[in-house]
């Protein structure tokens, strides 16, 4: 397939997408690949909002053996709070899925506190069954499942950290420019987002990682880590090449103490196009990254994307700038929690 | 023993101070805050103000809303006349339960809330009579400033009636600008209902009109301006209305200017955004399936026939189906305008909608006799109602 036809295939896809999920800076819905051990009781079956709530509607249900008491009720109701968070975690934060594991007992032991704006939904008593159903629809209060899922991470040594993400525009201004100029590669212009840095650096402390400027390093490792070498071989192609990547690792592991996580990747900005509804403007932003660990020879730990993330707003910069903190944010909580779970 | 009593004795009375001074302590802090609540904005919600505006998609405003559009025109000004006359109104008045800020919205504030008010519909008709209406529909409405969802909605409908034969272009405007502006006009409605509003008003089971159909036996008198789609709207947004005024907390309708769960929004001053419509816990969904004429030598009757059915959102569990009917006899009126022969089946749709909402606050038997199912109809609303616990 030529490089004209990929590109209108992505339009034309950014396009459906943003018809199909919900406003503002959004993802894709993630897929529930994650497992959650000791799934349980089979008796929850719990529907997450896939708009931008963070709302849940789960049922419990509990067999009864002659008349039905309070005791039963309680139970089916903590059956269905248990389940909308089990399922929440599972959606919407695979990446923390292992921390789920190691928090269940607390998670469960605050769920009052984990759970708001609660809401009976309905109650069903089958007689004939002898069983008691009851739905309830809560919102997660994602800030304090956050604080104890991430607390686990706290518990776990901090370690140090650097990254270098590069968000880059391609330099075609229209599908004519790969015709008329017979260009038959993406070529890139790196863009300069302090947004994507203030982002990134917020998520991968929040998961205890003590994060050191590249500019700082720049310095400490005698230019062995060159931030504009990484964004030059980034603006002709997807990989860096094994002499920036090699001289980059070296350099941080020579560091006493050394650093020992280095986080890599590029966020790409689609063409904007202006929203059907709204007469917003909307851009896409694709995201790819990994986190390397120094200590073991530049080793993948954790990966992400290519994933697409929107952003919108009434000018291109403000939905552009929209999409890369979205994107920005999104992939370093996966990479954080993928890079928490395999190595640490 | 005696020990025992005097000790029990003693017990006995400390019991009775400790009792004085809790209530004491109760009945001072009871007056504090009660003297606190007049003038303490800190006991009510604060929400930022987004503006007025419109509901539905960007291009087509004009063409959906041409006399808002055109009261809205202020020469020299940027901001827009019922925006203007909007805002100066919730800036001069203090509400019960709620602080509208008309600053920027304070990012670091924990989930900021916003209001806006924005208007779904405008029509203009001629009634039996040939009397000129004109009605307005609009929402106040109350949704989380990050996520953009919709927290609750409050419908306002507003008609005014013009006399015969005043349907000329300056006639017309002029009762738009009554709609709009006088002390019965939407904006001081709106301003009345936001006096006694909490958005605790807001946090009961959700129900939402999920579509409205019409079978072909309910399209043989409509007229061709009146189309289906806008028919189908219509009833939608009726029937929400009607809901929403017997304390049912309904998300609106607004078939046409929703994707998925997206409601559009274009405010008049700024920017356009999509909001975000809560998911419903239960669903209806309305069928007109049938209208019919028996035409009498000086009496016309005309008969609707509604199939209502409701569901659980979460299981899709029937919790109502129903039948609704209902007949308005008139009196032949030969001079009747061609287009204005629709008019005696909105109305007999507009009063078995409204009659059938008012049943959500007091079920009558007798009606469920006379317009529905009977007995079983009214079972099912019962138990409804007490599902929506209102």
């Amino acid at each position: 397939m030529n490089i004209k036809s990929q590109i209108l295939r992505a339009s034309l896809l950014a396009c459906f997408i943003s018809l199909t999920v919900a406003c503002g800076s959004t993802s894709t819905p993630a897929p529930e690949t994650a497992e959650i051990t000791d799934i349980g009781e089979e008796q929850a079956s719990v529907i997450l909002d896939n708009n931008n709530t963070i709302e849940g509607v789960a049922q419990g249900k509990v067999s009864y053996s002659r008349s039905l008491d309070a005791e039963e009720r309680g139970e089916a109701l903590r059956i269905a709070k248990e389940g909308l968070v089990r399922k929440f975690v599972a959606q919407k934060m695979p990446n923390l899925v292992r921390n789920y594991n190691a928090t269940k007992e607390e998670i469960n032991d605050n769920l009052d506190e984990l759970l708001l704006s609660e809401k009976i939904v309905s109650e069903d008593i089958d007689s004939d069954n002898k069983s008691y159903a009851v739905t309830v629809r809560a919102q997660i209060n994602e800030p304090a499942l956050l604080l104890i899922l991430n607390d686990s991470d706290s518990k776990m040594d901090s370690a140090e950290m650097t990254f270098i993400f590069v968000a880059r525009e391609d330099t075609a201004q229209n599908l004519d420019d790969y015709s008329e100029n017979e260009k038959t590669q993406v070529e890139w212009r790196a863009m300069n987002t302090k947004e994507i840095d203030v982002a990134m650096g917020a998520v991968f402390t929040d998961h205890n990682f003590n994060v050191v400027s590249p500019a700082v390093l720049e310095l400490e490792t005698d230019g062995d880590l060159q931030v504009s070498a990484f964004v030059k071989d980034f603006e002709v192609g997807d990989d860096v090449s094994s002499e920036t990547l090699g001289r980059a690792i070296v350099g941080l592991k020579e560091l006493a103490p050394p650093v020992n996580f280095f986080a890599l990747g590029t966020l790409d900005v689609d063409r904007s196009f202006v929203d059907p509804v709204s007469g917003n403007i909307k851009v896409a932003v694709s995201v790819t990254g990994q986190i390397l660990n120094v200590l073991k020879r530049g080793s993948r730990v954790a990966a992400v994307g290519p994933v697409q993330y929107f952003g919108e707003g009434t000018t291109y910069a403000v939905a552009r700038n929209n999409a890369l903190k979205s994107a920005a944010t999104a992939a370093a909580k996966v990479l954080a929690g993928q890079a928490r779970a395999n190595s640490l | 023993m005696l020990f025992l009593h005097l000790s029990s004795y003693r017990v006995f009375h400390q019991t009775i101070a400790r009792f004085l001074l809790i209530i004491v302590l109760v009945a001072s802090s009871f007056s504090c805050t009660s003297s606190a609540k007049i003038d303490d904005n800190s006991t009510k919600t604060t929400v930022y103000y987004a503006g007025f505006g419109f509901m539905g998609r960007f291009d087509n405003i004009a063409e959906k809303f041409p006399h808002a559009a055109r009261l809205n025109q202020q020469k020299g000004r940027q901001i827009g006349r019922l925006t203007a006359y909007f805002t100066e109104q919730l800036k001069q008045q203090n509400f019960n339960n709620i602080v509208v800020n008309f600053n920027s919205v304070d990012q670091n504030r924990n989930r900021p809330l916003m209001l806006a008010m924005s208007v779904e519909r405008e029509t203009l008709s001629l009634d039996r009579g040939n009397n000129p209406i004109v009605e307005i529909s609009a929402q106040l409405l109350f949704f989380d400033y990050e996520s953009r969802v919709l927290l609750g909605n409050l419908h306002i409908p507003v008609a005014f009636k013009g006399i015969k034969g005043a349907d000329n272009k300056s006639d017309i405007e002029k009762l738009f600008e009554q709609a709009y502006f006088s002390k019965t006009g939407l904006f001081n409605i709106a301003n009345n209902k936001l006096k006694t509003l909490a958005l605790s008003d807001f946090e009961g089971i959700r129900l939402q009109v999920a579509s409205v159909s019409l079978e072909d036996g309910a399209k043989k008198f409509l007229p061709q301006a009146n189309n289906q789609l806008i028919m189908e709207e219509y009833i939608g947004q009726y029937a929400s209305a009607m809901l929403g005024k017997h304390k049912v907390n309904i998300i609106p309708f607004s078939k046409g200017a929703t994707i998925g769960r997206q409601m559009a929004i274009r405010l008049n001053d700024t920017s356009a955004f999509n909001l975000v419509l809560p998911k419903a816990d239960y669903e209806l969904d309305i069928t007109l399936q049938r209208t019919d004429l028996m035409a009498k030598k000086h009496w016309n009757i005309y008969g609707v026939k509604f199939d209502i059915a409701a569901k659980q959102s979460f299981n899709n569990k029937s919790v109502l189906n129903m039948p609704l009917f209902y007949t308005s006899k008139v009196k032949a009126n030969t001079k009747e305008k061609s287009l204005d022969q629709w008019a005696p089946f909105e109305d007999a749709i507009e009063s078995s909608l409204a009659d059938w909402a008012k049943q959500f606050a007091n079920p009558s038997s007798k009606w469920c006799k006379r317009y529905s199912s009977g007995s079983a109809a009214c079972a099912q609303l019962k138990k409804f109602k007490q599902t929506l616990s209102i």
